[in-house]
């Protein structure tokens, strides 16, 4: 590896006219204001703000992890098995919320896209640190404030993650509070969405057009605008739900003359753009990943800068597709049904370039590769089975059913999830100047790919025989699927835990990768500055002359 | 997987045979083409990558063909949808009502059921709505199902069933703590056999009028337990004395309850206004310690099923 990096080195110095100074301390070291945890907390340095995401999230993810491994184990068997039905309901719920709101949500973008983006487009930080800062803040106290709801009031909220009124208004449990704290995780990400789409337009460097920002910022750039624009519908329609549930103003209760099919309209409004605001950084990542292991340029850069965009954008209104049966118009079905289809189009165009940029490519199997190729094959599955949802027919008999809980969980999970855990050992030794170990991680990977499709696969078949999904009890006939899937649970966290665990144990004895590119087919700017990066990145501010996936001597031209 | 057990089967099965047969053709394809490559441009057999940046042609061609198919799978969706929401002329009408957490049937002569009966190869409609939450109508072997909203009363769904036998209904829209327990079942059976059902319980009703009428105490709370069962008050209202999500039945009668009535908590007597009362207007007084979630009766218990259901409470001591 050491020979690439030198050459890499060596290119980086032919592009920006200096070389970095090896005497630079990177952040880890330099001497703030503040020192032990409130360098960190008070710290507006882009890249401590987005480890502290990091932490956070992955604690997040581990509690919601065992709430789903605590589900399984329950429906092994019909009838009772280790809970009660209120138990497992707001168990369910709080997978749900956790997941969604307090690590998908925020995902890829908050934690690596802070640490990377500012890096990738040659800026010393984001436009705005301290709201960044703040950011962080707001999403620690949404955080404690869900996890507050839980063990107050009349108890954890027992409505599913989507708050579906007139139950979630009606319902004596917790509501109120893990509403709020919804609310306060939005301004959360709002504001990490304007702080990003601000630093993309004002802070790039010399040179680096918009077409030649690696599409890792693409895609953070498309998903800032979703933060942007949907995240305060779903903020106002919280608040009128805690509005409704202390004052009893009727907006969605019947009774009162509210309308549930409001309340369906204003959540999907946001929740499904958020799909994309959590899926669109897996993306981009992915496309990163890609060029770096295969060693080569990516195939149809433009292409798959503007499908983030078109997903982005389509993907903003073709919310009602949740609601084919809810009762809403034939007219209303039609058209929701089309543009769901047409959302299709650029998901199937990224594929079809990522598979292309493996041609003639020289690929190595390192562990982010794996993953990237993983989540290649099981996006498309998540891709088609929402081919099959999308259409109005087929709908009407697996609308809410396990069928749904599979298609879902193939996006967000082997989506975004891969991605995730593959960009954190991609980005790994820039981020902490050493490698994790090898062998685990591979082992790790194994697992947890194997162990996602006994876990998913059999509930597509549950779903098309009909087993409703949010149900605590089942028939018989159902069961031996639900074993089969209990199974994978098992092999999927076991593969999960081994990758923290190695993961956690590289942070003291992982080998020191020092290499400005330990992975020898670098070139976007992140490749360009020490492992880990000094305080301000950049020791210089550089000149972009070419596009990102291009190598330093342009050979094309 | 692909029966044909209804006239909605085929608006189903044929969408998503010709979408999952596109989608198993194209995820292998796809997936081989990604294999290959990784083993045939490895490192160790491709040490010099090459550096293609697209070609337009393979862009239009792998635009166009998933645009197209999107189409024609849109198409054949919502010709087959259309088909689900247009209900034949001379449909049997049902109308069916879900709420916490059971659903109560009501055929064109009175009669209710908590379970559905349909005569075979014949076009049923089913008129949905909810008393309180949302709840959703479905019948997995007919590959049909509807939400119920409160408030909404025009909603509906139709089928033909194409064999007798007996059938499952689900609700598929989470609506709390039983959201599992509730459900139902179809019972196809031969147009003679549904007109024989559906006279024995016409009669049953006459009965229950008269009883009630003529006040005979034995009768009158044998008829009140067949309703208590058919109308689902024992989704909520145990009769031995366990704790369900309202009071038991058990020792109910004539016992002094702690309510809270506007905010203000009391002590009341159940006696039989007070039980009229709580399936007339449940919200009036809540029992302490549960929570008002009892949707209002009101039409849907006529005064003589109120007296046979009172009754039956009372035998339950």
């Amino acid at each position: 590896m050491s020979d690439h990096a030198a050459s890499a080195s060596h290119g980086a110095a032919v592009r920006h006219g200096t070389v970095p100074n090896a005497a630079d301390v990177d952040f880890y070291h330099f001497k703030g204001r503040w020192s032990g945890i409130f360098a960190w907390i008070f710290s507006t340095d882009h890249k401590r703000i987005g480890l502290m995401y990091l932490v956070l999230m992955l604690t997040f993810f581990t509690v919601g992890m065992t709430l789903g491994f605590v589900i399984r184990l329950e429906l092994m068997a019909p009838g009772k098995t280790i809970m009660d039905a209120q138990t497992y309901n707001a168990v369910f719920t709080l997978h749900g919320v956790i997941m969604v709101f307090l690590f998908v949500v925020p995902g890829l973008s908050a934690s690596l896209g802070n640490f990377l983006l500012p890096i990738m487009i040659g800026a010393k930080d984001v436009q705005f640190p301290r709201i960044n800062l703040f950011s962080w803040w707001l999403f620690l106290t949404g955080g404690l404030m869900a996890v507050t709801a839980l063990f107050t009031g009349g108890g954890p909220p027992d409505t599913g993650w989507t708050f579906y009124a007139p139950y979630s208004i009606r319902t004596g449990t917790n509501v109120t509070l893990a509403a709020a704290a919804v609310f306060v995780l939005g301004f959360s990400s709002i504001l990490t969405g304007l702080n990003f789409l601000t630093t993309v337009h004002r802070m790039r460097a010399p040179g680096m057009s918009f077409f030649r920002l690696p599409l890792f910022v693409w895609a953070l750039y498309s998903t800032a605008w979703l933060q942007v624009v949907a995240t305060p519908v779903v903020g106002i329609t919280l608040v009128l739900i805690m509005v409704e549930r202390s004052f009893g103003i009727g907006v969605f209760d019947p009774v009162k003359g509210g309308d549930p099919i409001l309340y369906q309209h204003l959540f999907w409004i946001y929740s499904h753009p958020a799909v994309y605001i959590m899926i669109l950084p897996g993306l981009g990542a992915i496309s990163d990943m890609l060029a770096v292991h295969a060693r080569r340029t990516i195939f149809g850069y433009g292409f798959i800068a503007m499908s983030s965009v078109a997903i982005a954008l389509f993907g903003s209104i073709v919310w009602a597709h949740h609601m084919f049966i809810s009762g809403q118009s034939l007219v209303a079905n039609f058209v929701f049904s089309l543009l769901t289809m047409i959302v299709a189009i650029p998901s199937a165009i990224k594929v079809f370039n990522w598979v292309a940029t493996l041609y003639k490519g020289s690929i190595q199997l390192e562990t982010p590769m794996l993953y990237t190729l993983a989540f290649i094959f099981l996006f498309m599955i998540g891709g088609f089975s929402g081919m099959m949802i999308g259409v109005l027919s087929v709908d009407v008999h697996v609308h809410d059913t396990y069928f749904i809980v599979a298609h879902f969980h193939y996006i967000i999970f082997g989506g975004l999830g891969f991605a995730f855990f593959g960009a954190l050992h991609h980005w790994y030794p820039k981020m902490f100047g050493r490698m994790y170990h090898q062998v685990p991680s591979k082992i790790a990977w194994f697992l947890t790919f194997v162990g996602f499709n006994v876990l998913y696969m059999p509930m597509f078949i549950m779903g098309w025989e009909g087993m409703p999904r949010r149900y605590y009890d089942y028939l018989p006939e159902y069961q031996k699927w639900h074993v089969v899937s209990t199974i994978g649970s098992w092999i999927m966290i076991s593969g999960i835990l081994l990758m923290f665990w190695n993961l956690l144990r590289s942070l003291k004895t992982g080998k020191p990768c020092r290499e400005l590119d330990p992975w020898g087919g670098g070139r976007t700017l992140e490749w360009t500055v020490p492992s880990p990066p000094p305080l301000e990145n950049f020791d210089k501010i550089p000149t972009v002359t070419h596009g990102p996936y291009d190598p330093d001597v342009p050979e094309h031209k | 997987m692909l029966s044909r057990l209804s006239s909605i089967s085929d608006s189903v099965n044929g969408p998503i045979l010709f979408i999952a047969g596109t989608s198993v053709v194209m995820l292998v394809g796809i997936t081989a083409v990604m294999i290959y490559f990784t083993i045939r441009y490895h490192r160790r057999r491709n040490p010099h990558p090459e550096d293609i940046h697209g070609h337009r042609m393979l862009e239009i061609v792998w635009t166009v063909i998933p645009t197209i198919l999107a189409f024609g799978f849109f198409w054949y969706g919502w010709e087959g949808y259309k088909f689900i929401k247009t209900v034949p002329e001379g449909a049997m009408e049902v109308q069916v009502t879900g709420r916490m957490w059971s659903w109560v049937h009501e055929y064109e002569n009175g009669v209710q059921s908590a379970e559905l009966y349909v005569p075979v190869n014949k076009p049923v409609k089913l008129n949905l709505v909810s008393q309180d939450v949302l709840h959703s109508y479905y019948i997995p072997a007919f590959k049909v199902k509807q939400d119920a909203v409160p408030g909404i009363p025009d909603l509906f769904l139709w089928f033909e069933a194409y064999q007798t036998g007996v059938y499952q209904v689900f609700c598929a829209e989470y609506c709390g703590l039983s959201h599992s327990a509730m459900w139902s079942k179809v019972h196809v059976v031969t147009q003679d056999e549904f007109e024989e059902w559906l006279r024995v319980e016409g009669e049953k009703v006459v009965q229950i009028q008269q009883a009630a009428e003529s006040g005979e105490g034995e009768n009158l709370h044998i008829l009140g337990e067949a309703l208590s069962k058919s109308k689902g008050c024992n989704a909520c209202h145990s009769i031995d004395g366990t704790r369900l999500i309202g009071p038991t039945y058990k020792g109910l009668y004539g016992k002094t309850e702690t309510v809270v009535t506007g905010g203000q908590e009391r002590e009341i007597v159940v006696d039989d206004a007070y039980i009229r009362n709580s399936m007339l207007k449940p919200t009036d007084d809540i029992v302490k310690g549960y929570q008002p979630l009892m949707p209002s009766q009101e039409g849907l218990v006529n005064e003589s099923e109120i007296k046979a259901l009172t009754a039956y409470i009372k035998s339950l001591q």
